[in-house]
């Protein structure tokens, strides 16, 4: 296992698209926020309101979780692991470990370095005590756990289709059905349910970070399953391109 | 040390509809060169995903190294070398990147066996070079480097001379014959380049529409495809008699089907004739023949 996860992390650690991605989203939010007054607000209420204004952040991270993983399994480098006799379960859950630190480092690098800004400009905003520091350790815990529920959509996808193209469209087409639902009547039932509606409750305080933790894990958990039902037994195709 | 690399009994695989292999029994022993061989569709690349985990057979069982269950089989799967179809290559990284990740997957602790096996493939000269500007000639030797890599003791190459040069496919050619020979590897090739196939292997299998149809040695090969005269005769016995005292030669087989095949005098047909005649033989074809490997597995698939 520890060979597989030492691989994996060598191949996005070399992967050029993941820097440049990342980099494109601290400019495209430093952008998107350098008209408005986000940079004036100390670190808690930059906290409180940040995530609704990541969502196209997390639309980049879905596209490059898709990249990432469908591109294993469309080029079949992801192969090399089963022909060398690895389990496949360990195979995928080292592929997905990776993937999903990856993709939490897309979503929340830019919250993260606002919070440290507003925090090194404005300060924090409120007395921090054990209590905060405690609060702030279970919100991080739920945005990461949620953050793994969206990207266990592209492995799934991944899993199931065993190319880039789908494995990219499929997540972003239920992402925008999810942005619908969040827009709709009954966003705020929906916004309990769907983990990108939960990041933003989470995040400005609206619903305790447990329940956050407990989505996230539960959405997380049960796609993993079902990834690792499907690959367990998946027919998989040879060689890569010509 | 086991005889016998891999073992297929009745060994099965069915696709919707599609029988892909069809109770394919088949040997393979340690120290040989497989040439693997049959039409698209034939079930040579289904075999090679059998064996290396990629697929699930639907029926039948699979020995590797003696040993046999899905957990056993995995296990084994670490003396493997393969390349399956296509080279399967991290396109973003360079050569010695692609050879680094597989290094580490595999856990080879060494890193010396990078530049040993690049330059046993030719591919020293790459540098910071990334894999998707490399040639159809370089994947195929970076996917030989990759399948190379962890010194297997048996190695699966799936077309691997495709989109070489042909000084590319000599070296690749006498890089697998080497590897025989010096590492005592046991290859399975499959290829579409018969003649190529036939500079290198031993052994032959010939796969037709999911059944092995023949496996034949290197000397059985030559031995069915050598140039003869094929004669036919209302006598076969008399036939050979004729031959031995007239042309005083012995260099020849009846076969079951009563032609004589005649391996002397080849370029003196009109003497063979004559004494044939003079023997009082009623001779009802007399031809030059012999087959090339290509010939051959036509005319095999061509029977059935």
């Amino acid at each position: 296992m520890g060979n597989l996860l030492h691989v994996e992390w060598y191949k996005l650690v070399r992967d050029k698209i993941y820097w440049i991605l990342l980099a494109v989203i601290v400019l495209v939010n430093l952008l998107i926020l350098s008209g408005g007054q986000q940079f004036s607000l100390s670190g808690y209420s930059f906290l409180k309101t940040i995530m609704q204004k990541e969502i196209i952040t997390i639309m980049l991270a879905s596209i490059y979780g898709g990249l990432f993983v469908g591109r294993d399994f469309e080029n079949c480098t992801l192969y090399h692991e089963i022909t060398a006799g690895r389990s496949r379960i360990q195979v995928l859950l080292a592929k997905t470990i990776v993937f999903l630190l990856a993709l939490n480092g897309l979503i929340l690098i830019f919250p993260i370095l606002g919070i440290i800004c507003c925090i090194l400009k404005n300060g924090w905003g409120i007395p921090f005590t054990t209590e905060m520091g405690f609060y702030l350790l279970f919100v991080f815990i739920a945005l990461v756990l949620l953050s793994c529920a969206i990207g266990m959509i592209s492995m799934l996808a991944a899993v199931c289709f065993q190319d880039v193209g789908r494995t990219i469209g499929i997540p972003i087409i239920l992402f925008f059905i999810m942005i619908m639902l969040l827009n709709s009547k009954y966003a705020i039932q929906f916004a309990h349910f769907l983990p990108i509606g939960m990041m933003v409750l989470v995040a400005n305080g609206t619903t305790h970070p447990v329940y956050g933790v407990l989505l996230g894990s539960a959405w997380s958990v049960v796609l993993f399953m079902i990834s690792t039902l499907v690959f367990r037994r998946a027919e998989l195709r040879g060689g890569g391109e010509k | 040390m086991e005889e016998f690399i891999f073992e297929a009994k009745n060994l099965t695989k069915k696709y919707k509809g599609t029988m892909a292999l069809d109770h394919v029994n088949l040997t393979l022993r340690r120290g040989e060169i497989y040439g693997f061989i049959g039409e698209n569709g034939a079930g040579k690349t289904t075999m090679i995903r059998l064996i290396t985990g990629l697929s699930f057979p639907t029926d039948g069982k699979m020995t590797l190294f003696g040993k046999s269950g899905e957990k056993e089989l995995q296990k084994q799967r670490a003396r493997i070398g393969c390349m399956v179809e296509t080279p399967a290559l991290y396109k973003n990284m360079t050569a010695q990147q692609n050879l680094e990740a597989q290094r580490i997957q595999r856990g080879i602790p060494d890193r010396e066996c990078i530049q040993e096996t690049l330059k046993l493939v030719g591919l020293t000269d790459t540098g910071k070079k990334a894999v998707c500007h490399f040639s159809l000639g370089m994947r195929q030797r970076l996917g030989i480097a990759m399948a190379l890599l962890n010194d297997p003791e048996f190695l699966i190459l799936d077309e691997p001379i495709n989109g070489l040069d042909p000084s590319g496919i000599v070296e690749i050619r006498e890089l697998m014959k080497r590897l025989n020979r010096e590492r005592r590897i046991t290859l399975l090739v499959s290829s579409h380049i018969l003649s190529e196939l036939y500079q290198t292997a031993t052994q032959y299998i010939l796969l037709h529409q999911g059944h092995v149809l023949e496996e034949l040695t290197q000397q059985e090969l030559d031995e069915k495809c050598k140039r003869h005269i094929a004669i036919k005769t209302n006598d076969a016995a008399k036939t050979a008699t004729a031959l031995e005292s007239a042309l005083h030669t012995t260099n020849f087989q009846v076969m079951p089907d009563g032609v004589v095949r005649l391996y002397d005098y080849l370029d003196h047909m009109e003497d063979v004739a004559r004494v044939l005649s003079q023997a009082g033989l009623l001779v009802t074809g007399l031809s030059l023949t012999g087959d090339s490997l290509e010939d051959y597995f036509l005319h095999r698939i061509g029977g059935e």
